[in-house]
This record gives structure tokens, sequence and C-alpha cells, in this order.
């Protein structure tokens, strides 16, 4: 599945990873999501199981985090975490274990405990 | 560019090479010093290095070998002997000559091999350095170079990249990865500065990272890793733990305490959250202080550190550099701008005390004090210590008397005495022709010293010491002293002295600098050609010191040269003739009386004053400059001590202290004699600066020849 | 997969070093032997990486830089200059046009990898 959003009955805002989430695609990921946030109370992420991330990728989920946050939407991935969202948090020391304030203070759900 | 680079290199090599004499020296002294061992290994290393990247393939590859040898020596499988300093000394000077080879043509190598065949059978056999072995490593590849630092130090990196950082290719988790590969890295990533999605520009950059590094390589391996990037992002390297550092408790700092350094919470709000007693960095969150992120990556650092320096055991330390290499041009620019500030200083207090205006004489003070204190810093940093031309003296002393079959050893004291820059320089010469001298002609072959009763090994003391605003520079020797009569009869026959006159033993040793004056039978490879000791006398002058020389027959010469610190800036007397104003350096100025006329009638022209009982000769100025104008009624003399002797000079008025900078003179006044430069006062008018020696020996000539 | 590195140079003999050490150290290699040759392959192909002359005919390096930061298929790859000195101005004109770093000339090959693999990651 190519990167993308689709709505679903209920209004929530599904948008598909495609194979990459980095620099390449960054403005377009970046769109997509604000769109889908201006759009929905409710927007989730389907990671293709072989996506690779970068920083920029990394940035797009955080800043789309804080907004929902900002807004009461929530944003959230549906699914197993992929291994590429692992690596890039491992390999850029991204991982959050304190509270997020942008989350409802609670574990950072894509950098946090959850594995 | 690469032209100014194989320069600088050549410059680099050539301090390498003086530092690494002096290390062998000093090893043949205490050959069991690893430091030394350590320092003389590095020079080499460093010089092969950059030897290799700069094209100078035959010093990379000579370099190499001498190198190998002494990390065998290093790693305690060969001992440091006399042959092997002499081999390794010897290596020096042929990497210098190396160095001044033009580059790409051909050299000599003979030296070179025979020295590298004289240190291969030094080294024990089974440690023969493999054929081939000799290939130089890649130098100064980014993050591959530099010498691994025997301590463990730990860092605290700050990495701000530059927002279009990705745009430009770079990919700052590679540079991240690089810095794990040096050692143990905690990274934590900062998130506080991506901004909500309508702001956010996808593209850039928001995160910064913290990492704490423990490593055995330098700081210069870190920056390394930011080469490419290192102009546009922000990179804070801090030394945060290291095996040497003095405090060497197990626990480390505060959370509060790395947070406050790094930046991130001022001490006010640490007070104000430390008043709560509660655990610190749940507080600081609580209150909003400082982010999570931000405790967190704190956090980090205390358990790193706590955890690197519960593992260590204690390690020799490391010496950081405390100071900076500066052009000297740069430095000389200083001292001119400070002379002339000093200038524009003496003419603002002038205005000032003549406007009589209470405020503006109070900041004309302060600003007075304040440029004294800059004269003085300025003139500070010009300040080196002498020791670095003494060691130069070493290595003379050394082969001159294995030349000359003769057993000598030099000793140094004062090698910390600081003199200012161009004046050490200009003492290399004069020190290089007394020092020839006492090892040729001062010193005796080791049979007729032990004839004498003497040990058969002479000794040469060089050294410095402080003395007002002088330094006073003593070379002794334990040799056989001058030969007053010889010197005497020489100068007799060369018509300096005449046969009758009464002179003192001094005057008779100062024959020794005239031009062209030897009593040497035969002219050595050494000394003895009457070149040489009259250069010193030159030399000495143009550093405005003077020369004693004192001697006691068959016990030795003792030579003091006495130096001013300085050559830029004197303290001074200012003096008014007539119209004209003069200056007379401060340092030899006792004191100030009046002269009558009456006095002038009593003396009968005989130029003599009576000061309080002591009867002072004096030099009437304005009849010297041949001054016309009215003499006043009450006349001033400034009384000097010049080399042990009081002498007046008469003037019409004494003006006061005044900082004087010194101006040389032009071409045509250069010989007038009496002179010895010129200053520009406050309200822009020209002082000559007097030259009190020199003024007292034309008039006591005058007198003789009137005689 | 091997990563395609371009290398950009209008000498024919650093070209073949270039190409020679790369291939050796396992990338592949495609060679332009100018700025213009160099861009119009470039929007055809994607590459993992530039090495580029900065003084060629028919655009330089900068113009080369700037025109595939300007681009789509490659714009965001690694573009590392060879300078002939280590000439800082030069050099930061290219760093202000997007160049990821820069390796000096002469260099070794082995500088030459090291630096690459600096780049790439």
């Amino acid at each position: 599945m190519l990167l993308n959003s689709s709505v679903r009955e209920d209004g929530e805002i599904i948008i598909t990873s495609g194979d990459q989430l980095t620099i390449e695609t960054a403005a377009e990921f970046s769109r997509i999501v604000c769109e889908a946030l201006e759009a929905s109370k409710n927007v989730a992420i389907e990671f293709e199981p072989a996506v690779k991330i970068d920083i920029t990728g990394v940035q797009v989920l955080c800043s789309a985090c804080k907004s929902a946050a900002q807004s009461g939407a929530t944003f959230a991935f549906h699914g197993a975490a992929p291994q590429g969202l692992a690596d890039i948090t491992a390999s850029s020391g991204a991982e959050r274990r304190a509270v997020c304030k942008h989350n409802n203070n609670s574990t950072c759900i894509w950098f946090g405990g959850a594995k | 560019m690469m032209e100014e680079a194989i320069a600088t290199y050549r410059e680099e090599a050539g301090e390498l090479l003086a530092e690494l004499e002096t290390s062998l020296l000093d090893l043949e002294e205490t050959p069991d010093d690893n430091d030394l061992i350590n320092r003389v290994f590095r020079a080499m290393h460093t010089i092969k290095g950059s030897g290799a990247m700069f094209g100078f393939d035959e010093i990379a590859s000579f370099t190499h070998e001498v190198e190998t040898v002494f990390d065998l020596v290093r790693n305690g499988k060969m001992t440091v002997t006399k042959r092997l300093l002499d081999l390794t000394l010897k290596s020096r000077d042929h990497i210098s000559y190396l160095l001044s080879c033009p580059l790409g043509e051909a050299v000599d190598r003979s030296d070179g091999d025979e020295i590298i065949t004289g240190l291969r059978q030094l080294v024990p056999q089974m440690d023969l350095p493999q054929k081939g072995s000799s290939e130089i490593p890649a130098i100064n590849l980014p993050g591959l170079s530099e010498d691994d630092l025997a301590n463990e130090t730990t860092w605290r990196i700050r990495f701000r990249p530059a927002p279009n950082i990705l745009m430009c290719g770079t990919n700052p988790i590679s540079l991240i990865n690089e810095l794990r590969a040096l050692g143990t890295a905690h990274v934590v990533a900062q998130f506080d500065e991506i901004p909500q999605l309508n702001e956010l520009v996808p593209e850039n950059c928001y995160i910064y990272w913290d990492i704490i590094l423990t490593t055995t390589r330098g700081e210069d391996a870190i920056r390394d890793v930011f080469i490419f990037v290192e102009d546009d992002c922000d990179i804070k390297i801090e030394l945060i733990d290291s095996s040497g550092l003095i405090d060497r408790e197990q626990g480390y700092k505060k959370l509060g305490d790395i947070l406050v350094e790094r930046g991130d919470l001022s001490p006010v709000e640490m007070q104000k959250v430390l008043m709560l007693q509660k655990r610190f960095g749940e507080l600081l969150v609580e209150q909003g202080v400082v982010s999570p992120e931000k405790v967190q990556s704190a956090l980090v650092e205390q358990q790193h550190v706590k955890g690197v320096r519960k593992e260590r055991s204690e390690a020799p330390q490391v010496e950081s550099a405390a100071s900076i290499r500066v052009p000297a041009e740069r430095l000389d620019q200083l001292i001119n701008l400070v002379g002339e500030m000093v200038t524009v200083q003496a003419h603002l207090s002038q205005v000032s005390m003549a406007g009589g205006d209470a405020t503006f004489i109070a900041i004309s003070e302060e600003v007075e004090r304040l440029t004294n204190e800059l004269r003085d810093t300025a003139l500070n940093i010009r300040m080196l210590p002498i020791g670095s031309t003494f060691s130069k003296f070493k290595r003379l002393v050394r082969d001159l008397s294995q030349e000359l079959g003769k057993q000598i050893e030099m000793e140094t004291f004062g090698a910390e005495t600081e003199l200012d820059k161009t004046v050490i320089e200009k003492l290399n010469d004069p020190l290089v022709h007394i020092i020839r001298n006492c090892i040729d002609h001062g010193i005796e072959m080791p049979e007729a010293r032990r004839a004498t009763g003497k040990a058969s090994h002479g000794t040469v003391y060089l050294g410095a010491e402080h003395s007002g605003d002088s330094v006073l520079v003593t070379i002794r020797d334990d040799g056989g002293g001058l030969d007053r009569d010889r010197i005497r009869a020489k100068a007799v026959e060369r018509g300096l002295l005449s046969a009758t006159a009464e002179v003192s033993d001094k005057e008779i040793y100062a024959q020794i600098f005239a031009p062209g004056f030897s009593t040497a039978e035969k002219v050595t490879s050494v000394s003895g050609r009457g070149v040489g000791m009259d250069v010193v006398k030159r030399g000495i002058d143009s550093l405005r010191g003077s020369i004693g020389v004192d001697s006691i027959r068959g016990a030795g010469t003792t030579i003091t040269l006495k130096i001013p610190l300085t050559l830029a800036i004197i303290d001074s007397l200012l003096v008014k003739i007539g119209k004209d104003h003069f200056v007379l350096p401060l340092a030899a100025v006792e004191e100030c009386v009046e002269l009558t006329a009456e006095d002038v009638k009593n003396s009968h022209g005989r130029n003599l004053a009576n000061v309080r009982g002591a009867i002072i000769p004096y030099i009437p100025l304005r009849e010297h400059f041949r001054i016309t104008d009215q003499r006043p009624e009450i006349e001033q003399i400034v009384i000097a001590d010049i080399h042990g002797t009081k002498v007046g000079f008469v003037v019409d008025h004494v003006v006061g202290e005044h900082q004087t900078v010194i101006k040389s003179l032009g071409k045509m006044y250069r010989d007038v004699k009496g002179v010895s430069g010129a200053t520009i006062l406050g309200d822009g008018t020209v002082a000559l600066i007097l030259d009190m020696g020199v003024l007292l020996q034309a008039v006591e000539k005058l007198e003789k020849d009137i005689m | 997969m091997a990563k395609l590195i371009m290398t950009a140079d209008d000498s024919a003999s650093v070209r073949q070093m270039v190409a020679f050490t790369l291939k050796q150290n396992g990338y592949d290699v495609v060679e332009a032997v100018d700025g213009r040759d160099a861009l119009n392959k470039l929007n055809a192909q994607k590459v993992d990486m530039l090495l580029t002359d900065l003084n060629m005919p028919n655009m330089d390096g900068i113009g080369l830089i700037k025109g595939v930061r300007a681009g789509t298929l490659n714009k965001f790859i690694p573009i590392v200059m060879l300078t002939t000195e280590s000439n800082d101005t030069r050099k930061g004109e290219g760093k202000a046009a997007g160049a990821t770093g820069w390796i000096v000339k002469p260099f070794k090959p082995e500088q030459l990898i090291a630096v690459i693999k600096k780049v790439l990651g």
C-alpha cells in the first residue's frame, strides 16, 4: 500500500505508511497527517511491516502527536509497531521512558515502553 | 594554500624537533622516565603522520623507523642507552635536513641509511621489524587518526544540527554511530523543539542530541566525527570526567548541578525546587521548570559517569593544554597599539590636568590606571621562559666538547626566568659565541685539569635571574680563567691601551670585546678567529644591555649580561633643556638635586657637585647638545648610577615620570652618540631618549684626550 | 544490493582511479564527464551518492550540486566534493550549495573510502 489516507464509516481516518517514511516522503506524509487531523478527531496509522523510517519520519510522528494533543484528537497506530520504528528509536536515542505531556502524561506510544 | 600548509608543517616539525631534542637530552639524565620516552615517541609519530600527508615521503618513511624503535622502548622491550640517544639525536638532525629539502627533489639518504642500520642493530633480534612493515598507515582520515590516549575520558556532547542538515545529505544517525564506535555512549534525542504540524518544515531537523561518551580517544577524535558539519552545527563538547581528574570520588554530580551546567536550568530555579524536599527530578517536571526529556537526559549522564567511575581504577593523568598559539605578528600589532594608547593617554592626562575639571581628571586617572595595566599585561604576553634557549646550548656543549675531546657538562639555573620574546631571540647569537669561547678557551683538556688538581670534567654554568627591571644572564666556567697579562700585552700591541696606563682588571678584560681581538695562537674550528666577542658586544648593545667580565686565573671566568626585560616601553624621566624635551631611562636615575648659578661658580669650572658631602661629577647637557638659549637661574642635576659610578646630568627642568614608547631613529641619526631612540610625547612633539652610559663614555674620552 | 555512486570529473584519470577504488570496495559506479552530463544522468537514474569535482567545464561542481538539490529524484542524496586544495572559500560555496562533505586532492584510496563510509553511514 502506498502512503495514503482513507476515511472509515465511523469518521476515523486511516493513514497507510507505504514502504518508507523518510526525507523523500516527509513532505507528503506531513501533509496527509495534517489534513487528517483537521478533518477528524480520530487518526490512526497502519504501518507496512517492512516500512523504513528515518529522522524526518520520527519528527512527523512526534509533531502530529503534539498537534493531536493540542486539539484533543487521538493519534495512534493500528496493529503491531513495525521493526523500522524500533530500529530508528534505538539508533537515534529516541526512547522515551518518562511520561509525555503531549500524550496525556502517559508513556509515549511511539518511542516509549511499547515494544 | 598547499604551500602554506607545507610551510606550516615545516614550522611545526621544526618545533617538534626542538622539543624532541630537549626530551632526548633530558632522557640522557633520566633514561627511565616513561613520560619522556612517550614524548619522544609522540613527536616522532606526529612528524611521520603529517609528513605523509604533505608529501614528505622521505621523512615519513625514515621517521617511521625511529618511531618503531621507540615503540619498543615504550613497551619495555628495549632500554634507553647512550648509543640509542646518539642515533636518535642524529635522526633528529637528519629529519631537519630532510625538512629543508625541496619537496619532490632527490635527497641524500646516506646519513639516514646509516642511522637506520645503527638503530636496527640495537633492536633485540626477535623484535626486528618485518620487511614491508614500514608502510605508512593512512593519516588524517576523519575519525581514524589520533593518538590513542592512555586514559579513559567521559565527554558530554550536545549536538544541535543546522536545520538544513538533512537536506544536504547528512544523516545525523551515522554521525552518532561514529561516536558510538569510539567507546561507550548513551544517546538521548531531544524532541522539545519539534513544532506542531502546521509549523513543521518536514525536511528540517528539529531534533538535537545529548550524548555521553566514555572513550580512550581524545577530543580531536570526537571533533573529527563532526568534521563536515562543525561549521554550521552547534556542537558543544565538554570533558565531564577523566581518570586524570583530581576529583576521584565514586559518585557524581547532583542532577540539579548537571542541568545547571548544561544551561537547561537556572540556579535560582534550582534553589526554589530544592526547598520543596522531594525527589528532585520529579519536582522539576511537576513544577514545569525543565522538560522530562531533559531531566531524563541528565539522569542518563549521571548514571553513565557513576558507572564509569565505579569501574575505573586509578590511572596516570593527561596534561591538558592550558595555552593557545597566536601568530607573533598579532602580538607585535597589539604591542604597537598599546604603545599608541600609552601616548594618547599621556596627552589625555596633560589636557585633563590643564583643564582642572575634577570629574575629567578622575576619568583620566582611571584611564591611566587601566592603560598601565593593559601595557603590563600586553608586555607580559610576549614574555617567554628563557629555558627554551638553554636546552639548545646543552646540545651545543655536548657536540663541541666531543669534537674537542674535552669533558664538559652544562648546568643551568633560572630556566623559568621570563624575558621578552624578541630579546630572547636576539640573545641567542651572543650566548652561542660566549659559550663557544668558554668551551674552547676556558675549559682545559682533561689531563691539564687533572695536573692542576681539578676534576677532569669541566662545567659551564648558564643561568638567568631577575634583577629589578633587568634580567642577569650569567655564563660561568671553571676553566683556566683569562690571562690578564696576555690580554694587556695584546691590547697594547694593537694600540687599544697605552703601555703605561694604570688600568683596572675589569678594563683589561673588557678588551676581549674589541673587534678582531684574539690571544689564541691557533685558530680552531670553534673559535679563535677574533670574530665573535665583538659580535657579543654589538648584540648586547642593541638590546640596551651591558656586559661584565670577571675572572680568576686558574679558577674560571664569569660573564654577566644585564638585559632589560623589554624593548618596547620603558619608565623614564622626562626633562627639558631650553625648548627641547629629553627622556632618561628611570631605572638608572637615583635622585634630582638643584644646581644654582652660585654652585657653578664655586666649582671653578670643574663640573663637580657636592651632594650631601659626596662629590659627584656632572655633565652639562645644555653644552653637550649646544643649546644656546637663556640658561635658567636654577638648573637641575639628575643623578644616575651607571655601572656603579654616580654621575649627574644637568638639565633645565625635570618634568616628571613618563611612560616612554620607544621608537627607533631613522638611518640618518643611527650613529649619533648618546641617543638611543626617540619617543612621541602626548602633545605630538618628539623627545630624544638619552643613552646615559654612552654619554658618560663620550665625556670621559673627551677629558682624557684633553689631558 | 550494492550502493550506486556517481563520480563526476572531467579528468579521465581521476574518474578511473575513483571508479577502480569504489568497485574494489563493493560499490557500483556510474561516471559523468562534466556537470551537465552528470545532471542529465541524475535526472534519469536514482543513485545513492554523488562524488563531484568542483572545477569542470559545461557546469562546474557548484552548479551541479545546486541542480541536484533543486531536482526531485536525487534531491536528498549525500554529495561529496573533490577539492584540489583545502580552499575554504570554495568549500564554503560548495557547502552553501548543499554539499554534504569534501575530500581534498591528492588523497589516498583508503581516505576516499573512509569519507564515503562516513557519509553513506
